[in-house]
């Protein structure tokens, strides 16, 4: 049943169809099919249940956030910072926009959103410095991925949603993780920078540079402060969390940076309503999807198939990574993440799964699929605002690539990465 | 172009500020709620925020789609269609409209059905029948059955024949502020 179902989605996916109106198709295809035809008003409870959760709210509010940043100049003060700090190593640029992403990703909750702004400044001036086009590009897009990591994450609020797994506690096994891809494609960087010769763009480190720009970056440094340090010290839920960083970055823009105009708020405001209902509208059709699958007990007939082949958790984690992989390749992340779990999560608490490993593990997996061809949303942003071909990114891309992959498999195999800082916080 | 046309392009372009105003209006008053329950913390806290934000969000996403359907931004694959021939293509797309006209009609009339069943049912902690944040589900998917109709008769409805041409970037991916879409 769910391989019919699964041909219905691709074939209506394939004719054009919008995403959610082909998982709105293989739903109804599925009630048919199970004979529930009297029940279609599932369709809608379902509909209506997978946009209702508390938890899903923060994803406006972090998509909000990056929106305000980028428009009250925030961002392009974190870049700067990142350049005082980094800038002045060999290759600096690339340094540069690792770190730039590294401190994005604390404040946004979306590797897009990182893509793009970090992307549309970086890129352009890494082609400048003497980098190779599709190196510079492959580099953001790499790099992107830190962001739906390191918390805030719009996958981990998803994940935590669905599984009723603590949204707290995913954001702060995702800190190392998320810091260990940072380091993983920095030591890339410093690799391919001595391998092509790549340009020093300060010539020497000025501390008096570093101060100026800390100075400048400040309030945007002070963000994740306030999302991680509200939920690690139980002032906040991480929605409650993302509604008060919002109100924080707003009256930043208006009385710190004072570049937040009228016009600003509201593009940034129309961008997020129609960003947020995309994605909403998405987890809404996944959701019927998903109920469709498990009430005809999928994960229960997955379950004997797969404990045959895998002995212990470690390579339990290793087949639904390849699996996830697979299609995360061929399908939108969220749609995956939304389908993918309800059939997973059962798997791997039936295997002893720690639920915040395996959330980590599939949030990297999930996320590793936004730079994968032939559906990598963070290639097709990259190569947009880079001015950079898709063909060329596509043949570059696999290289950073390999280097999420290798972190997925440390992570997969050392369950204590995604695990130490929860448990010493007492999670 | 023809006074139909112009008359839809209009019509269009109105019910977009509308349903942006109406969204964006949401999303403050969501944030405002919201935060409003953080730091009434310790102060008699009310009871209704979080109900009031899941409420203002849903209807918020529901109004929000037919703008984000006339800008392109509901992620389509159609590469594989814009490499059949002709005669061919031209079916697939209109099957592709028959499938997408109907599929907003099921959901528009399962919408208003269950609506309505659900009308004798209230929310405790705002007082409103639980009828009022479902109707959401229905509305919206009227108004993107309007802006896809009324994109039917513009020039610019190639946008909503849903004819992007490459694997355009996903839901939480495409942002606008750098006019991103793979078309």
């Amino acid at each position: 049943m769910a391989i019919i179902l699964l041909c219905i989605f691709f074939i209506t996916l394939a004719s054009g169809l919008p995403l959610f109106a082909a998982m709105l198709s293989t739903a109804f295809a599925g009630i048919i099919y199970i004979d529930k035809l009297g029940q279609l008003r599932i369709m809608i409870q379902q509909f209506y249940g997978g946009m209702e959760p508390f938890s899903l709210l923060a994803i406006p509010y972090f998509i909000l956030v990056g929106e305000l940043m980028s428009h009250s100049g925030l961002t392009s003060r974190l870049l700067r910072f990142s350049e005082a700090l980094v800038g002045h190593l060999k290759g600096g640029l690339g340094y540069v926009t690792v770190v730039a992403s590294i401190i994005f990703a604390g404040v946004n909750g979306s590797a897009a959103a990182d893509a793009s702004a970090v992307g549309s400044i970086m890129i352009p001036a890494m082609k400048k410095g003497g980098y190779p086009d599709s190196y510079a590009a492959g580099l953001t897009a790499g790099s992107s991925l830190i962001g739906p990591i390191i918390p805030p994450s719009i996958f981990m609020i998803l994940f935590g949603a669905m599984t009723k797994t603590n949204v707290g506690a995913l954001f702060i096994a995702g800190v190392v993780p998320g810091l260990l891809l940072g380091i993983a494609f920095i030591i890339m960087h410093r690799i391919s920078a001595a391998r092509l010769a790549l340009p020093i763009v300060n010539s020497k480190f000025s501390f008096k540079e570093l101060l100026l720009s800390t100075g400048g970056a400040i309030a945007a440094l002070f963000a994740p402060g306030i999302i991680v340090g509200g939920i690690l010290f139980g002032f906040m839920t991480p929605t409650e969390s993302g509604a008060v960083a919002c109100g924080y970055v707003l009256i930043m823009g208006l009385m710190w940076t004072r570049q937040l105009s009228r016009k600003g708020i509201l593009q940034s405001v129309c961008n997020t309503v129609r960003l947020t209902s995309v994605i909403f509208i998405v987890i809404g059709a996944a959701t019927i999807v998903g109920w469709i699958l498990s009430s005809e007990r999928l994960p229960q007939q997955l379950a004997p198939l797969v404990m045959q082949y895998a002995s212990s958790p470690s390579m339990v984690l290793l087949f639904i990574s390849c699996i996830i992989f697979l299609i995360g390749m061929f399908m939108e992340e969220i749609a995956a993440l939304v389908l993918l779990t309800p059939v997973f999560s059962p798997l791997a608490a039936q295997a002893g799964i720690d639920p915040l490993h395996f959330g980590i593990v599939m949030t990297l997996n999930i996320t590793i699929a936004l730079i994968t061809p032939p559906m990598g949303a963070c290639v097709y942003i990259v190569s947009s605002v880079g001015n950079v071909p898709l063909e060329k990114m596509f043949k570059h891309i696999w290289p950073f690539v390999a280097v999420a992959l290798i972190c997925q498999l440390l992570l997969i195999f050392v369950p204590e990465l995604s695990l130490w800082l929860p448990r010493l916080l007492g999670y | 172009m023809t006074s139909m046309a112009t008359l839809c392009q209009d019509i269009s372009t109105k019910l977009e500020r509308l349903c942006l105003l109406g969204a964006g209006a949401l999303l403050l008053i969501n944030v405002a709620t919201v935060m409003l329950g953080v730091f009434s913390r310790f102060y008699r806290p009310p009871i209704w925020t979080t109900d009031l934000a899941k409420i203002t969000l849903v209807w918020m996403v529901m109004l929000a789609a037919a703008p984000a359907l006339k800008q392109g931004e509901h992620m389509a694959i159609t590469i594989l269609v814009d490499r059949l021939p002709q005669n061919s293509r031209r079916i697939v797309c209109l099957l592709r409209k028959l499938c997408f006209i109907s599929i907003l009609a099921l959901m528009i009339w399962l919408g208003f059905t269950y609506t309505y069943k659900m009308r004798l049912f209230t929310i405790m902690t705002l007082g409103i029948k639980k009828s009022l944040p479902l109707m959401a589900i229905p509305v919206g998917m009227t108004l993107m059955l309007i802006e896809y109709l009324l994109q039917q008769f513009t020039p610019t409805g190639a946008l909503v024949n849903l004819s992007t041409t490459e694997a355009s970037p996903s839901s939480d991916t495409e942002y606008q502020e750098h006019g991103i879409k793979e078309r």
